[in-house]
């Protein structure tokens, strides 16, 4: 872990340079979020109660840096223990306008630690690099990345061979007119281990989400309203956008969210949000679907 | 007219701009301020390679390669060289109202903004630094800041029209109708037929 994390502060020194230590050219966010999930028709799993912290720091349009925790608790149906998980996160980010082309160059690493007492250990021990290098026209009205993520998990007590995963993630993301963005991400997931993926050694995903963004008018507290979906399959996915791991080992195989940003103060706005998914997994040689609804709540501060 | 005729009357202006530069003499200032009138903005910086070179370089030397640089779109070499000419000399306001031109055109607003209010800091109603700045505000649609910036800055320059667009747009943006349509007839006052406050009241008689 320790080489990676040394690249990853060189090519952000590299990037912003040495000169770029007043505090002034910073702009510093922090973002508490809590949420709490209930799991319907879940053999195993009653609820979900999560909360995270995450810190951001922006040197200008050049680069950025988050770092961030959170932590989980699932708790089991009357047999099934909890399971408390804790996950950590380091993402740096760099972008560059070259001369030739009026477009802007990025890129992102990401880092994901995921830990857990699952007695199966299954899901614990989750190490993900990932990766994004995106191209977006200057005047922000379109937008083309590529991400790939590699997770490694930790050996399963109840099923054999190590599982790595693999992911694609092409995307593509339209302004439509000034105040609404459209956006459409593949999941091309490629697993090591079929047993230890619901017996699928791949899954491919099509997420689709829209944000509207009104022009600020003077009275208006509304900042923005997001609706996402997910048509197709996914396991073990890596989500750039909410820095989030999918470790469970259930399949997905549909989901919806819808969020609303508000604006409270000069510079703190509030997250709002509620969605379903939808998962299948094996259980005893049968195949089960449940579904899952949560609640997040979200506050952002910037200074 | 013969298809090699445009390049040859090309080449013809290139050897023109030479000899008048090398008549120029060895002046390497007034070789370049030559080239440059030629459009010949390449040449216009290479001619100052030496005194940009040396150590310590030259400052101004430095401040027309990152202008010509700009001229030529060369952006991340006009920042690089503004940025050096600022190590020069970190009170230099030509620098840092220059660095500010690369950096507008890569669309880097919050960088433009930060230089743009560092030149206020020291010279509040500095024209220049006011403009770039509403630019920045306009680009990252902070539009209550562009019409409270751009008011402020209209009293300081009544007779100017610039920024009375600025704080036009910012009103319209808004909402407040009533603020952008004064506005823009002020505009409209120092303009006659401007283009914009003309549409702008069309559609809001």
């Amino acid at each position: 872990m320790r080489p990676r994390i040394c690249a990853l502060s060189m090519m952000f020194v590299a990037i912003v340079g040495t000169d770029a230590l007043g505090a002034e050219d910073w702009t510093l966010s922090l973002t508490p979020a809590f949420s709490y999930g209930r799991y319907q028709g879940s053999p195993t799993r009653e609820s979900v109660t999560g909360g995270r912290l995450f810190l951001d720091a922006q040197y200008f349009e050049r680069a950025g840096l988050t770092v961030g925790g959170d932590y989980a608790n699932v708790n089991g149906k009357p047999g099934y223990p909890d399971i408390a998980q804790y996950a950590s996160f380091l993402s740096g980010r760099a972008s560059y306008v070259p001369d030739a082309v009026p477009a802007r160059i990025g890129l992102r690493m990401d880092l994901h630690a995921v830990d857990n007492n699952d007695a199966t250990n299954g899901t614990d021990q989750v190490r993900v690099l990932a990766s994004r290098l995106s191209v977006s026209d200057l005047g922000g009205t379109v937008r083309m990345d590529v991400g790939y993520a590699s997770s490694r998990f930790g050996r399963s007590a109840t099923q054999p061979g190590n599982l790595e995963v693999r992911q694609w993630t092409p995307t593509a993301g339209f302004g439509l007119n000034g105040e609404q963005w459209l956006q459409l991400r593949g999941y091309f997931i490629i697993s090591s281990n079929p047993v230890r993926s619901q017996g699928r050694d791949g899954t491919s995903a099509l997420e689709v989400k829209w944000t509207y963004r009104p022009e600020r008018k003077s009275d208006a507290l509304l900042e923005n309203v997001q609706l996402a979906f997910l048509l197709g399959e996914r396991i073990y996915a890596v989500d750039g956008d909410s820095a989030a791991v999918y470790n469970l080992a259930d399949l997905q195989t549909g989901a919806i969210a819808l969020s609303t940003g508000w604006r409270v103060g000069r510079s703190t706005s509030i997250l709002l949000g509620a969605g379903w998914e939808k998962y299948k997994t094996a259980l005893a040689r049968e195949n089960v679907s449940y579904t899952s609804l949560y609640g997040f709540l979200a506050l952002a501060g910037e200074w | 007219m013969k298809p090699y005729f445009l390049p040859s009357l090309t080449f013809a202006v290139f050897l023109w701009q030479c000899a008048s530069a090398f008549a120029s003499g060895n002046d390497p200032w007034a070789q370049s301020y030559k080239l440059e009138q030629g459009g010949l903005y390449a040449q216009a910086a290479a001619v100052l390679d030496p005194l940009v070179a040396r150590q310590p370089p030259h400052e101004f030397a430095l401040l027309r390669h990152a202008w010509l640089n700009y001229l030529q779109g060369s952006h991340n070499e006009a920042v690089h060289k503004y940025t050096a000419a600022l190590k020069v000399n970190p009170r230099s306001l030509d620098a840092r109202l220059g660095l500010t031109l690369p950096l507008l055109a890569q669309q880097r607003w919050g960088e433009a903004a930060y230089h743009a209010k560092q030149v206020l800091a020291v010279s509040p109603w500095d024209y220049l630094a006011n403009v770039r700045l509403m630019i920045c505000e306009e680009g990252e649609r902070k539009w209550e800041d562009l019409a409270k910036h751009a008011a402020e800055v209209a009293l300081r320059y009544p007779a100017d029209a610039t920024v009375l667009v600025y704080l036009a747009r910012a009103e319209a943006w808004l909402g407040h109708a009533g603020k952008a349509k004064t506005a823009y007839l002020q505009v409209l006052e120092r303009i006659p037929g401007h283009v914009e406050a003309t549409n702008f009241l069309k559609r809001n008689p």
